[in-house]
């Protein structure tokens, strides 16, 4: 049976980790080297890891982690933030991801996907999307540029194209709920799942156990990320999955 | 010294970090440059059937590997590297294999709800020992990422079984040939285990 999965989200800001609230207030979260390891060793199921320097818009700084982490984590590395073009897509598998999580270049330019696709098969296909919520319509608006740039197409539409093109994955990201640890938007999971066929990895909100508990229960998500829930207190993807594991929810065994 | 392949659009890094890790020796090599001083061979996977098998073919690496098969040495496939080893493929059109395993690649019948590609964790019921498997129990988890599966035409060949919307074998061997459909590389643990293994398998 295919298990559910637990990823860590782990923010690059410069040579840092760092956690976010609502893509503002970065707080400084320590080493990604060093907090890879750990998660290694505490049974996460993949890693993910976003460059989110707004200053450098380029896959340099994931390059440098890369060639580090995959040294000592032996298990899937997805990576995104600043990749432009097939050949930054090209360089990343190269150093060792597994998966690339392409963003605001999508907007522009759809065949991106579909480039990376056939080369790589779609399997190894992120399509990540910031989405805020409009409080008085309950509309959804998509962001680019680390959430500084509203876009016109509509979620349903956006998602349309990049299953088409060739995704393999959706990593979807409430802006509003980012880092306030109260939950995860489950509104817009539901949203993404009806609208594509394609696995899902909802991130954003993740305050305590029950909160994942919650997007499991009452989505078909496949996978739950999350930053603030195990960078701040005592929690790791262990506790996490012992704590699911009560609720007829199936996580990988390692034992 | 263990030969690792290098085909186009593989990720072979990931491999390599785990060889070094288990402090094995190898090489990253093209498949037509295989030679008689490679005691094992990796075949690592991920792409498509289809164009694998054409660079192979074109570049006379198919004839290198089979003919490494014939000196009964040790091979792994892993992932694409697994399903290339069967006789056909249905991946971009029918194309031949490398026929080191008869049977056949097809596309997995998922249902409704069940989409391609299976990524992710799934367990393995293991349904014959082999020593690549040493201390690896039954129904564990391992990382997948594929859409096709490898039918192979005799049941015994089956080593592991896994379940994605139906039964398909995650593990095919025959003789000193083993394959995995799932990535040993991207499994922590026991993937290191099952590549530590490997590396000390003594045909």
């Amino acid at each position: 049976m295919l298990k559910k999965r637990i990823i860590p989200v782990q923010l690059l800001l410069k040579d840092r980790l760092v956690k976010t609230k609502s893509f503002n207030k970065f707080i400084d979260v320590g080493n990604p080297i060093r907090s890879s390891k750990i998660y290694n060793d505490s049974d996460a199921d993949e890693l993910i890891f976003l460059n989110i320097d707004r200053d450098e818009r380029s896959i340099k700084p994931l390059i440098k982690v890369l060639e580090e982490v995959s040294k000592v984590c032996f298990m899937p590395l997805a990576l995104g933030g600043g990749i432009k073009n097939i050949d930054d897509i090209k360089f990343l598998f190269r150093s060792g991801a597994d998966k690339v999580i392409i963003n605001s270049e999508i907007y522009e330019n759809y065949n991106l996907v579909s480039e990376a696709s056939n080369l790589f098969g779609k399997q190894s296909i992120v399509v990540s999307i910031d989405v805020k919520k409009n409080i008085e319509s309950r509309e959804y608006f998509l962001y680019s540029s680390c959430g500084r740039e509203k876009q016109n197409i509509s979620l349903t539409e956006h998602i349309k194209k990049c299953e088409l093109s060739g995704a393999g994955e959706i990593f979807v990201n409430s802006i509003d709920n980012d880092g306030l640890m109260k939950g995860y938007d489950i509104d817009l999971i539901k949203s993404v799942a009806k609208n594509c066929n394609l696995p899902i990895i909802a991130c954003g909100g993740a305050g305590n156990f029950n909160h994942m508990k919650e997007a499991f229960e009452k989505t078909n998500v496949a996978a739950l990320a999350c930053g603030s829930l195990f960078n701040f207190g005592d929690n790791n993807p262990i506790r996490a999955k012992s704590f699911l594991q009560n609720y007829n929810l199936n996580f990988k065994i390692v034992k | 010294m263990i030969a690792v392949i290098d085909h186009t659009y593989s990720n072979i890094k990931s491999i390599c970090n785990s060889l070094t890790f288990l402090n094995a020796s190898y090489e990253v090599v093209k498949a037509k440059d295989l030679s008689k001083k490679y005691s094992k061979l990796i075949i690592p996977g991920v792409g498509n059937f289809s164009k694998t098998m054409n660079n192979l073919s074109s570049t006379g690496g198919k004839e290198k590997i089979i003919e490494f098969a014939k000196s009964k040495k040790p091979i792994m496939g892993i992932c694409l590297g697994m399903q290339i080893l069967a006789s056909m493929g249905e991946e971009s059109g029918t194309t031949e294999g490398l026929n080191l395993i008869p049977g056949v690649v097809k596309k997995i019948n998922t249902n409704i709800n069940e989409f391609l590609p299976h990524i992710g964790w799934n367990s393995v019921k293991i349904n014959n020992s082999h020593p690549v498997l040493d201390g690896i129990k039954n129904e564990m988890d391992f990382y997948f990422v594929h859409s096709y599966k490898f039918c192979p035409t005799n049941d015994n060949n089956t080593i592991g079984e896994s379940f994605y919307s139906e039964n398909f074998s995650s593990i095919v061997g025959k003789k000193i040939i083993i394959g995995f459909q799932f990535h040993p590389e991207k499994s922590q643990k026991y993937g290191l285990k099952i590549l530590n293994n490997f590396c000390n398998w003594k045909n």
